[in-house]
């Protein structure tokens, strides 16, 4: 199994809080890989360190509401060489598996802005962004949890026996698994979680308020299935009226044939004069038909055209447009011979290219130009005399003939004129009719787009926004069948959408149930084998284990302990406590398979002074590397266990500092590596309070 | 905006013009007429606005309530280029230009819409509708009732004729 290493080997502030410039430790110092005591006194910088590392191993930045104070060098001159406007600067250098790695963060106060930056051989040096090593991503990126526990503070110790502590626990053990992308899918409950989100966010518009929108579709589709049903019944009726008014038609028409054909037996030129009104009326139509084509015509119709054509002719008429009029001036003039069939020669080729512009116009439309060509190329044709004479000629022919017809049948008994006279009146009646049936028919039928256009029948398919209407009021009122038809097709579609995100919906359901199923399981897993790495690191400890027998389990109230019967024990020594925490933190680094430098700041905080000995005893021991920020009533309870050489000792203090007295704070702040000004420092003023 | 910028995109046949010609017979609407019929609704359409251009007549056309097309069609069709160049042409001498006139470049971006599916800017179908307006006045007011093409025709030609002799 591959074993990883981090360390941190030193730590560099520039304008941050207390410290102007200050690295830890100084020069060519690196911490080492056991444990060292960085005493600091209280106020000068030890939370925002905290903070600062977090943030530097997670690649989360700083809050933004701390972006313009809560980093910024805090003395307003420059007297120990700091700048309060200039940016706050924090590198951290790191041991990745032999490879060197800094990591920076820089906070600009003045643009509220915050950059990483990142320095490793690999990339050439320094770049902008947070760009470590793969292995120390896949550990601490985005994990700001896990982070909290070797970036930690004594209080959280402390607290990660306590139910207020076991937020911190599953969320540090989440993250070090890999399982909190997971937890975010599903969610805490059923409906905070991502699938429920984007179920409600991509799905609901279309499902709609619970089953109700499909309800209201399906029973607008019924509707329009049986408005469809009564139109084609409609149709067929309108059909069979059609049919059955042209046959009554042609039967009057018979008849009228019949009396025709008995006239004809006395008068033989009835037959002859019907069928010279036949033709005259035919001529006459064709006539009137031609006549009305010819009035389109613009250069007959209007009698002004050589006007229009010569304000044409006036206008831009020579010019092509630019957008495309240049490109085909260049091809010609790349061709061996102009499209005139001549060679160019260098002067004309020169000619053509100084004045294309005069015949390009950017805003000349291509639609004007063929206009202009099409009015030019029509000429007048105004012969209005002429086909009045021709018309007019049509219709007295046909008036004529009508009226020989008229007259030959005028000769026919009383009781054959008056059958004329009713056939006439029936047929004009029925043609009227049949007129209204047809239409009908077509109103329903038709799928012309000009007539449902110019009738309006498809007015009530369509919203005002021109989507398709479902509203069943506005339904009822189309008669066409096309119209129908489509509203039919979209609500269909509409329903099969809805069936189609109803199954997504499902779906996604399950696999939220599925993913919540297993999470649980892994997690119980997880946690038996988190509980055996830490009850084996227990073992060894003094206070729970080697003491007490103590066993620790991982719960929702935090870290628990039982005793070796299983029973609970609700009140166990800080010592099971501080071990407790430090075993479970132990166990997570050897789940993620990395030895990473344990960084406390003011470790006995959370369990008083009495624990260090316990302290030492336990966490040194248990971690490749300590880096413990204290104040110097914690280096005065560590005093007889790093005087013997088992901690490496910094103290950083002001340069002017009287050191028993930790007074005045005046001076650069530097890091002094003497253990006998590490001992006594604030000596005086611990005895004070002492006393 | 100007009053003329405003409107549908469509040409604009009256309900009361629609009666009219559905007399004679339009598409469907056989109509009377025993000397033929118009096709469609654009064809009676055109031959007002031609009147009402010729005449020079004009107002706010009245109601409509059905659609009516927004490109010609049926036999104006053929004839569209031409028909533009009048219109266009009565729409520049509305504007005072009527000869070679560098705003007449200018009058081309109000009047014809670079979207080669249509052809008309909302000025340009003002325009149209209200001479199809004027013309269809002149044509109930001077022909009265009728119910045959050939009556109207003739009327119509007539009525060419004696402008172009005016002229």
């Amino acid at each position: 199994m591959t074993q990883n290493n981090i360390f941190i080997r030193k730590i560099t502030w520039e304008n941050v809080r207390n410290f102007e410039s200050l690295e830890l430790p100084s020069g060519s110092g690196k911490f080492s890989n056991s444990t060292s005591l960085a005493q600091i006194q209280n106020g000068y910088g030890k939370t925002t360190t905290l903070y600062l590392l977090r943030s530097v191993f997670s690649n989360m930045p700083i809050d933004k509401n701390f972006i313009k104070s809560g980093y910024r060098y805090r003395f307003p001159h420059k007297k120990w060489g700091g700048d309060q406007n200039s940016p706050s600067k924090f590198y951290v250098e790191f041991e990745v598996n032999d490879e060197f790695c800094r990591i920076g963060l820089e906070i600009d106060h003045i643009n509220m802005k915050q950059k990483f930056t990142t320095f490793r051989e690999s990339l050439g040096g320094e770049i902008d962004g947070w760009q470590p090593p793969n292995i120390f991503r896949r550990l601490f990126e985005g994990k700001d949890d896990f982070v909290k526990l070797f970036v930690m503070d004594g209080e959280l110790a402390k607290e990660l026996n306590s139910s207020t502590g076991s937020a911190a626990v599953n969320a540090a053990i989440k993250q070090v698994t890999n399982l909190a992308g997971l937890h975010l899918l599903v969610g805490s409950e059923l409906t905070n979680g991502q699938i429920h989100r984007v179920k409600q966010e991509q799905l609901s518009s279309i499902i709609g308020d619970g089953e109700e929108r499909g309800v209201r579709l399906q029973s607008a589709l019924s509707k329009v299935e049986e408005l469809k049903q009564e139109q084609r019944m409609r149709l067929q009726q309108a059909k069979d009226h059609v049919s059955r008014v042209s046959a009554e038609i042609i039967e009057c028409n018979i008849r009228k044939n019949k009396l025709d054909k008995k006239i004809s037996q006395t008068n033989k030129e009835l037959e002859k004069a019907k069928t010279r009104l036949e033709r005259s009326s035919t001529d006459l139509e064709k006539t009137a038909t031609s006549i009305l084509e010819r009035l389109f015509q613009p250069a007959f119709s209007y009698p002004e055209w050589q006007e229009v054509q010569e304000f044409h002719a006036s206008q831009v008429k020579a010019k092509l447009p630019r957008s495309v009029g240049r490109t085909w001036f260049k091809e010609v003039l790349e061709l061996e011979t102009c499209i005139c069939g001549r060679s160019w020669d260098e002067h004309s080729k020169e000619y053509v290219g100084e004045h294309l512009e005069d015949f390009l116009d950017t805003r000349l439309m291509t639609y004007v130009k063929e206009m202009q060509d099409s009015v030019a190329e029509h000429s007048n044709s105004q012969s209005y005399g002429s086909e009045l004479e021709r018309l007019k000629q049509k219709q007295i022919e046909r008036v004529l003939n009508s009226q020989s017809v008229d007259d030959i049948r005028s000769q026919a008994s009383d009781e054959d004129r008056k059958a004329y006279s009713e056939l006439d009146q029936k047929i004009g009646t029925l043609t009227t009719e049949l007129t209204q049936w047809e239409h009908l028919r077509d109103v329903i039928g038709s799928e012309k787009l000009e007539f449902i256009k110019e009738w309006g029948l498809h007015q009530f398919v369509y919203n005002t926004d021109t989507t398709v209407t479902n509203n069943i009021a506005k339904i009822k009122e189309i008669e066409n069948l096309k119209g129908l038809e489509i509203v039919e097709s979209d609500i269909a579609r509409k329903i099969a959408e809805i069936g189609g995100a109803a199954e997504i919906a499902k779906g996604a359901e399950l696999v939220q149930n599925v993913i919540s199923e297993m999470l649980t399981r892994v997690e119980k897993e997880i946690n038996i084998e988190l509980e055996g790495k830490m009850n084996s690191s227990i073992s060894r400890m003094v206070g729970a284990g080697q003491d007490g027998g103590l066993v620790v389990k991982i719960t929702d109230q935090g870290l628990q302990y039982y005793n070796p019967n299983g029973d609970l024990q609700s009140g166990v020594n800080m010592a099971a406590e501080l071990g407790g925490s430090y075993a479970f933190i132990s166990a997570l680094y050897q789940y993620a398979e990395v030895s990473i430098p344990l960084v406390l700041d003011t470790p006995l905080a959370g369990f008083g002074d009495g624990a260090s000995a316990d302290w030492t005893k336990l966490v040194p021991p248990t971690f490749n590397q300590v880096i413990a920020l204290i104040n110097s009533s914690e280096m005065r309870a560590l005093k007889g266990w790093f005087e013997k050489g088992n901690a490496d000792v910094y103290l950083i203090r002001r340069a002017d500092e009287v050191i028993p007295l930790g007074k005045p704070q005046t001076g650069k702040m530097i890091v002094d590596s003497n253990v006998d000004n590490f001992v006594t420092y604030e000596r005086d003023v611990l005895k004070g309070d002492e006393e | 905006m100007s009053e003329e910028s405003k409107g549908v995109r469509r040409f604009h046949l009256s309900d009361d013009a629609r009666t009219y010609f559905e007399k004679i017979g339009v598409q469907r609407n056989t109509g009377k007429s025993k000397s033929g019929m118009f096709t469609a609704y654009v064809e009676p359409y055109f031959l007002c606005m031609m009147m009402g251009i010729i005449k020079d007549k004009r107002r706010d056309p009245d109601p409509m309530s059905k659609d009516m097309v927004s490109t010609w069609k049926s036999n104006a069709k053929q004839y569209e280029k031409e028909i533009s160049g009048v219109v266009f042409y009565k729409y520049c001498l509305s504007k005072g230009i009527s000869k070679e006139d560098d705003r007449v470049l200018k009058l081309m971006e109000n009047f014809f819409t670079i979207d080669r599916a249509e052809v008309y800017e909302n000025e340009a179908f003002a325009m149209m509708n209200k001479f199809a307006q004027g013309g269809f006045d002149y044509i109930r007011d001077s022909l009265g009732p009728n119910d045959q093409l050939a009556d109207f025709l003739i009327w119509y030609l007539k009525e060419l004729e004696d402008t172009s002799v005016e002229g």
